[in-house]
């Protein structure tokens, strides 16, 4: 997170956007530190994902640089370095950004929209005027050879609308191929965003039910991970349902502050775990607030009905950083629980049942009888 | 001391170092030393068996790198993170003894890949614990570690498991033998619990082969027998094989009868469906 400024003034973004960006003669030093950070957690594989703020902020030739002063601290590590890029695209143009961003993992990065968009502001333009700014540049985009994903916040609008018209909207109309749901939680500025669970785990079931119907034409996370998972697939879980994400996640703002992630390090930096510049990184791996994160898993599992749960093993407890947003406590489970259970029954019921296809007989994994093939 | 012959695995306490060819399962107590049980025992050393309260000794638990370990636990309570991670360079199984707690535990073991065995039918806490836990193996579409002794007793029916309860606990006479820290010898320690010997560590091999319990369980592992009469016709006993009354005539086995029926049920729905699938299954 080398930058806290962005062209946007989205009302629900989390981030605290102070305007700090990490000083350009910095790179080297900060990609030192991330490899020392992979060579102690013996990492073989260090994904950096690069975002802000909005990293279009940031001058082409500062990206340039991050990106060869990573290739040159880990040239002979032995570690391999992957970077991924999130952005709001806007400040896209073909002769500024398109080298920059065929750089990162051949040129695939992510962006975000809503729909509706009820929270996404840049300048004066109104929600429908950015969507349709942002297809603009996320044409030229991928004229330039660069694929775009798409992450998309519900929100009350968006349970009104339904997740048929939802889904039209990303693959019809803004063409995308792969689409990942987030759920939201309190931003910084404006009323917080707080959506009803019955409406949202309906909507959550019906946009799968929507999938299924149109044969999986997008790459729709999380139910593409969850099926994956379901089948035995390898797969690593969304950071939000992993054991614990203290384990393989650690954020660097633009000062060199580290926090468990991009929600956190510059909002509340009460929880962050050190400064990567200054610091030594046992510090950081050791910090009281990492231990707090890797231990929640066996809190949840010992202490609440996380350990009932028939679905601990796909979720952990979901995401602490919404635990902290909706309750004030970071050992609490997900504020999603109720629609993450909708969501994971949908899709047990849906594609574990019709595997055992006897008209008759009661499924020999659900234990529920086959209501149709 | 006995001499245990080779084809033997021998639990034995690590205060006791039994000489000889046979492979040991060492019961470890807190802080003992691991460099010199390994120097002793070398490639004889077949797993040691730990308790709960030592994996908060994560040091301790650092130098059984490299060893199976089978771990008994309580309530849990003492697994930490730090334990995990060491866990996580080991092959654990973890054995659950009790009732309480028991689907919380499994829920958080299987999840975290750890093997567990399900130890717990003293027939005192109901049916609700058990019951709970063969439902988790049977439908949790997530789980993708074996519970015991449901998996193997599934493979039983599948007809690619071990044969009866016996071998799936480890109670095989003629391969498993158990020795108490007072010396005892049996084939497992519930036996010696109800005084139920061979022999002592001050008898030959010889000797004990010869007592009256080693002969009886030679007929019922040669079929020769059931242990109690009930058993004769009981509708489990291809599965069971008179291992559950093997120690007391009396003991309530009903929570397993349920535990039978209902794998044997999904068994036949699964061959079921395996033969559905070998004819082709939807394009049939």
């Amino acid at each position: 997170m080398p930058i806290l400024s962005c062209n946007c003034s989205c009302r629900h973004c989390f981030e605290e956007l102070d305007g700090r960006r990490l000083d350009d003669t910095q790179w080297q030093r900060c990609f030192e530190g991330m490899l020392a950070l992979a060579t102690r957690s013996g990492c073989c594989t260090l994904k950096v994902f690069w975002q802000g703020g909005e990293i279009l902020c940031l001058s082409p030739d500062s990206v340039h640089r991050g990106l060869d002063g990573a290739e040159q601290v880990f040239r002979d590590s032995g570690i391999a370095v992957e970077h991924y890029l999130q952005t709001n695209l806007l400040l896209y143009d073909t002769g500024r950004w398109k080298d920059v961003l065929l750089r990162f993992q051949n040129g695939n990065v992510s962006s975000s929209v809503d729909f509706p968009n009820v929270y996404r502001r840049a300048g004066s333009r109104s929600g429908d005027e950015y969507n349709r700014y942002w297809l603009e540049k996320k044409n030229i985009a991928e004229r330039d050879g660069i694929r775009v994903s798409v992450i998309a916040l519900p929100n009350s609008e968006t349970l009104e609308l339904g997740a048929q018209e939802f889904y039209r909207y990303y693959r019809d109309e803004l063409r995308v191929r792969a689409l990942q749901v987030n759920l939201p939680f309190q931003g910084n500025a404006g009323p917080p965003v707080v959506l009803d669970l019955e409406r949202l785990s309906a909507f959550m079931v019906e946009l799968y039910e929507t999938w299924l119907r149109n044969k999986r034409d997008l790459y729709l996370s999380p139910f593409t991970y969850f099926e994956d998972r379901i089948f035995g697939a390898k797969i690593t879980l969304p950071c939000i349902w992993s054991y614990t994400c203290a384990k393989g996640l650690v954020c660097v703002g633009p000062d060199g502050q580290t926090g468990q992630c991009d929600c956190l390090v510059a909002t509340r930096p009460e929880y962050n775990y050190g400064s990567f510049l200054e610091g030594s990184m046992g510090a950081v791996l050791s910090s009281p607030n990492r231990n707090a994160i890797l231990d929640r898993p066996l809190r949840l599992a010992r202490e609440t009905s996380c350990g009932e749960c028939r679905f601990w093993a796909i979720c952990h407890g979901g995401c602490p950083i919404r635990a902290l947003a909706f309750t004030g406590n970071i050992q609490e489970p997900d504020h999603y629980c109720q629609v993450y259970q909708a969501m994971f029954s949908a899709i047990v019921d849906r594609t574990v049942t019709p595997w055992f296809v006897s008209d008759t007989s009661a499924n020999p994994i659900t234990g529920k009888q086959n209501s149709s093939t | 001391m006995t001499d245990f012959p080779h084809e033997l695995l021998v639990n034995v306490p690590s205060s006791i170092f039994l000489t000889g060819g046979c492979e040991v399962v060492v019961r470890l107590q807190h802080k003992d030393d691991i460099a010199r049980l390994r120097a002793a025992y070398g490639q004889r050393l077949h797993h040691v068996v730990i308790h709960e309260k030592e994996l908060g000794d994560i040091a301790w638990l650092s130098e059984l790198l490299g060893l199976r370990v089978e771990i008994v636990l309580g309530d849990g309570d003492t697994l930490s993170n730090d334990a995990v991670e060491v866990l996580n360079t080991m092959q654990p199984l973890f054995r659950l003894d009790t009732p309480v707690g028991l689907f919380r535990n499994i829920n958080l073991l299987a999840s975290l890949g750890y093997p567990v065995m399900v130890n717990a039918f003293d027939g005192n806490h109901g049916m609700e614990p058990v019951t709970r836990a063969l439902s988790y193996y049977l439908h949790n579409p997530l789980l993708n570690t074996p519970i015991e002794p449901f998996h193997s007793i599934m493979r039983h029916f599948l007809g690619n498991g071990p044969d009866t309860l016996w071998s799936i606990f480890g109670e095989v006479v003629g391969r498993n033998a158990y020795v108490s820290e007072l010396g005892e010898i049996s084939v497992a320690q519930r036996w010696i619990l109800t005084g139920l010997c061979f022999g002592t560590l001050n008898d030959t091999w010889e000797k004990l082969v010869a007592s009256g319990l080693y002969r009886r369980l030679v007929r019922i592992r040669d079929g020769n027998s059931a242990s109690a009469p009930p058993c004769v016709s009981c509708p489990h006993r291809d599965t069971c094989g008179g291992f559950l009354r093997g120690v007391n005539v009396e003991w309530p086995c009903e929570v397993w009868q349920k535990i039978f029926a209902d794998l044997r049920n999904q068994g036949r729905q699964v061959m079921g469906l395996t033969e559905w699938l070998t004819k082709g299954g939807c394009n049939a």
